[in-house]
């Protein structure tokens, strides 16, 4: 609950904080990047906030180089 | 839009604390479960052959003078293919890098230091401070760790200076028993963690000021030297201290040795002093890969100022580190695979860029005989 | 600026004065003094100068008696009188020629006294300057042991004096200034020529100019518009009352700007490690200079963060304390009833009352506000149960330390830090302090004075000018060059060889 709330307070803090600089500067493309990671950010934040499972870039890493390392280590014992 | 320049000894110094970033908490138990009783020497050969992958990292930059690598990659394979490579390179890498050391961060702090503290504070308060550092640019991150290095250097020689009475050679011994193998077992973690992740400075190397006929090499030679010699260090009394077994079982032995000093009645129990060693090496490792990725991203979607997409990131950065693994054994089990990540961008990139560009070049060559074989761009980075 | 006080003055005495009368108006001490000038009374004339500034006899004996004895050539509006005057009658040594309203009314409002004469659209500008001022008297706030013990005054002229008594080289310039519209206060920049370097010298010039405001009362004002930095509690601008603090500054490549109106002068650029250099280090041995500096750091220290440490070391890290040391402070703070945290914010808020409250009490009351303040107050707290004695002792520490700045500039930063890292000490314990720490070394490490970072020569780091760092002084005799990190050239400031005693050659 907290999280999710604070999560939104940052987003729109940040937003608040970069934004006006940049439309000020008509750099609408940079506003454009700025705000989908900003989205990505909140997203993850409030997903994590609500407990819910996200993937594991090390299971990821795992699955790529899993048996190589395997071998490797197979060879080094 | 980076228009910060550090001087080659702060390079040399920032080399050091990003080599003993996480290692110094983290290397000398992985390494000992690895290596056992000589896991000192698979130290001290790791550096050695890391040494050697920091003078490749010296030449590789020295063909691309002032590029950093997402200049580079753009540059011989094109917007498409460059920037890919790159994105994998920044959000892949080196944003996991980040979390990774946050990672670390959290699950010591929570297990030894603040145990009662909810571990999004920790990450939090660490992220303010990143943030501030890599906003306020190259040359104060640099000058910081000019300041900090000095206290670095003196806790840990204190740590030794404490110690030393009660390190008992008969642990290491015998030599070399259980062969070559284990040895090179050990080198296999240690090279990466601390000879390969630096390959977060080739988007740092570009902004060194550089004096007449001097090279990027010395400073990094001698600033990983020194960090991996440190280590070793570390190991070595680590291991004369405890012995292999305990130094194998826990996670993070360093902080058992500096649980050791004690002078007299009075001074004891102060590890946690000690543990602000490794929160500076730590902190330094993150904001060097955090600068990158935020430099690099600039780069990459052509933003005006790299400072945009830093508060963003820390968000991200909030809930990463929590995703990498559902426990500290988690962290420690990644160390099998983790390694081969290293080697594909640390050296498998560079390799592969190297390589397109000396194809370019004989097919430049080959082309027309008076053209000179021309190399990409060169000229101040953005 | 009205076009009519830019307006040339006119050749009638008469239209002149009711001008300047008009733009006075009920000042009755604007004294308008009319005559004749010349022996047998032929030229009709007019002193004008202010009560309070000017000096009343210089005026009577040195410009109107000349002026009345005098041979003054006949012919009104053909000889040019007040050039006459200015050569061979009037007895000043000060004097400008000025031709128009506004040069005019800033003459006699700063003390000159302005002498017109019919037919001559000239007037002269006096120098008789002569208003009371405090005299040359020991600093109020930057006391040394070993050293000269002269402040600045309140007045522009002494204060130039008193530099040009130490550098004798015609190097120095002085260059004058005015800011302020209503206040016209006079400014000078003085620097020594051939050692300063001219980026900062020009830059200097450039912010001076660019201040337009109504009144500057004090070197403070000026200092606000000329830092660089607007959002930080740290000082990138020096001050001192010292003359000798501002010479030596001068001599390294500072510049210095003195303005009329308060014994603060500045100097920039201004350098961290500044702020923690007493001139007695210089004065005493360089040994014994070294460790009082090493002192002055670990004060500086303790000032920062012993409450905080206190706060996170009993709240989170009580292992770090031998058992007897925990237990009795454990005992002592039984029957407090607040959290550590509260009970050092009460105790600082309430050493700061008392610190300003003694600043602003009348000194015979003073000292037993101190007496009642330190002994009654911090007892009967203890005794009342509201703090323990562990807790005064953080606090008087705290208190003691904050003194041994000597630069009160820096001491402020200090005292607001010392909060902060209590709060973070409170909440995280030594990782509190940790990231509080890191963020004002990354503060301190953005902040720049006039282009010379502020940490310099630490960061960057610069091994020659270690020789004069927070900690350590080196022997005068070795002290070759000027600091690298202020000055581009003219480095060399002495010449070896080393004195040595004649017998041990």
């Amino acid at each position: 609950m907290w999280g999710v709330l604070a999560s939104f307070g940052a987003g729109l803090l940040f937003a608040g904080y970069e934004l006006p600089r940049l439309l000020r500067a008509q750099r609408k493309k940079e506003a454009v990047i700025f705000l989908m990671f900003l989205a990505i950010g909140i997203t993850l934040c409030v997903l994590h906030a609500l407990a819910v499972p996200l993937p594991s870039p090390y299971q990821w890493l795992e699955v790529i180089y899993g048996p190589l390392a395997e071998r490797i280590f197979a060879m080094l014992q | 839009m980076e228009r910060g320049r550090i001087s080659a000894q702060q390079l040399m110094i920032m080399m050091v604390l990003f080599v003993l970033g996480d290692t110094i908490l983290v290397l000398p138990g992985s390494t000992a479960m690895l290596a056992g009783k000589d896991a000192w020497i698979s130290g001290l050969l790791t550096v050695a052959a890391g040494l050697g992958l920091i003078w490749f990292y010296a030449a590789f930059q020295k063909r691309f003078p002032a590029m950093t690598l997402v200049d580079v990659s753009v540059n011989l394979l094109g917007r498409w293919l460059g920037g890919a490579v790159s994105f994998f390179f920044l959000f892949g890498y080196l944003l996991l890098l980040a979390a990774s050391m946050l990672r670390v961060l959290g699950d010591f702090m929570t297990t030894h230091v603040l145990p009662n503290t909810p571990v999004q504070f920790i990450y939090l308060l660490f992220l303010v401070i990143s943030v501030k550092a890599v906003r306020s640019g190259l040359e104060t991150i640099a000058r910081t760790a000019e300041i900090v290095f000095p206290w670095v250097v003196m806790l840990i020689t204190l740590l030794i200076m404490f110690v030393v009475p009660q390190s008992r050679l008969y642990h290491i011994e015998p030599v070399m028993a259980e062969g070559i193998k284990p040895i090179l077992a050990g080198m296999y973690i240690f090279l990466a963690y601390a000879f390969m992740e630096p390959v977060a400075f080739y988007m740092v190397m570009p902004f060194v000021r550089l004096r007449q006929g001097k090279g990027l090499r010395k400073p990094l030679l001698l600033g990983s030297g020194m960090g991996g010699l440190i280590l070793v260090v570390i190991i070595f009394f680590c291991l004369t201290v405890f012995g292999p077994v305990i130094t194998r079982e826990s996670i993070y032995p360093s902080y058992l040795l500096a649980k050791k000093i004690e002078l007299g009645e009075f001074l004891q129990r102060i590890e946690v002093i000690m543990a602000i060693t490794w929160l500076f090496t730590l902190f330094f490792k993150l904001i060097i890969s955090f600068y990158g990725t935020c430099l690099g991203a600039a780069q990459l979607f052509k933003l005006k100022d790299y400072r945009l997409l830093t508060l963003p990131l820390a968000m991200i950065l909030m809930v990463l580190p929590d995703l990498l693994a559902p426990s500290v054994i988690g962290i420690s089990e990644i160390g099998q695979v983790y390694p081969l990540f290293d080697w594909t961008f640390s050296v498998g990139l560079p390799l592969c860029l190297l390589l397109v560009q000396l194809v370019r070049q004989k097919m430049k060559r080959s082309r027309s005989s008076e053209e000179q074989g021309a190399l990409p761009q060169k000229g101040e980075p953005r | 600026m009205t076009t009519q006080q830019r307006a040339p003055l006119d050749h009638s005495l008469h239209r002149n004065l009711t001008v300047i009368r008009k733009a006075i108006g009920t000042s009755g001490d604007i004294i308008i003094r009319e005559f004749q000038a010349g022996r047998s009374g032929e030229v009709p004339a007019a002193i004008i100068y202010a009560d309070g500034l000017a000096d009343a006899n210089a005026i009577q004996s040195m410009v109107l008696r000349p002026l009345m004895l005098a041979d003054m050539p006949l012919g009104i509006g053909q000889i040019p009188l007040a050039s006459r005057a200015k050569e061979h009658i009037v007895y000043i040594g000060d004097v400008e020629e000025i031709t128009d309203l506004e040069s005019l009314y800033k003459a006699f409002l700063t003390g000159n006294s302005v002498l017109l004469f019919e037919g001559d659209q000239t007037a002269l500008s006096l120098d008789t300057k002569g208003w009371k001022e405090r005299s040359v008297d020991e600093p109020s706030t930057q006391n040394v042991i070993r050293g000269p013990k002269e402040a600045f005054t309140e007045t522009l002229k002494t204060n130039i004096g008193l530099l040009r008594r130490r550098i004798k080289s015609t190097t120095m310039q002085v260059e004058y200034k005015t800011v302020g519209r209503l206040t016209q206060t006079d400014l000078a920049i003085v620097y020594m020529d051939g050692i300063v370097a001219d980026e900062v010298l020009n830059e200097v010039r450039h912010r001076l100019s660019l201040i337009d405001i109504d009144a500057i009362f004090e070197s403070g004002n000026i200092e606000e518009f000329i830092q660089e930095e607007q959002l930080t509690y740290f000082p990138t601008v020096f001050n001192t009352e010292r003359p000798d603090v501002v010479a030596a500054g001068l001599v390294e490549g500072r510049v210095a700007i003195i303005v009329d109106g308060t014994p603060f002068v500045l100097l920039v650029p201004a350098l961290f490690i500044q702020f923690l250099q007493s001139p007695d280090d210089y004065y005493q041995r360089a040994d014994i200079g070294s460790i009082l500096r090493t002192l002055r750091l670990v004060a500086l220290f303790i000032a920062m963060l012993a409450p905080a440490a206190f706060i996170a070391i009993t709240s989170f890290h009580q292992e770090m304390l031998p058992s007897s040391l925990l237990i009795s402070i454990a005992a002592s703070r039984s029957g407090v009833p607040f959290p550590v945290f509260v009970e050092a914010l009460i105790m600082e808020i309430t050493f700061e009352l008392l610190r300003e409250a003694g600043l602003r009490m009348p000194k015979a009351i003073g000292q037993a506000i101190s007496i009642v303040g330190a002994l009654v107050l911090g007892e009967a707290a203890v005794q009342a149960g509201l703090v323990s004695p562990g807790m005064v002792i953080i606090v008087s520490l705290t208190a003691i330390t904050t003194f041994v700045i000597p630069y009160s500039s820096l001491a402020v930063p200090i005292r607001l830090l010392r909060f902060s890292l209590m709060g973070l000490a409170a909440m995280f314990g030594l990782y509190g302090i940790f990231v509080g720490l890191t963020y004002v070394i990354l503060h301190l490490n953005t902040l720049r004075s006039f282009g010379v970072p502020y940490l310099k020569p630490y960061a960057p780091f610069i091994m020659a000018d270690q020789k004069d760092g927070v900690w350590f002084r080196a022997p005068i005799w070795k002290m070759l060059k000027r600091p690298l990190s202020l000055v581009n050239r003219n480095q060399t400031r002495q010449r070896p060889p080393v004195p040595k005693p004649s017998g041990k050659e």
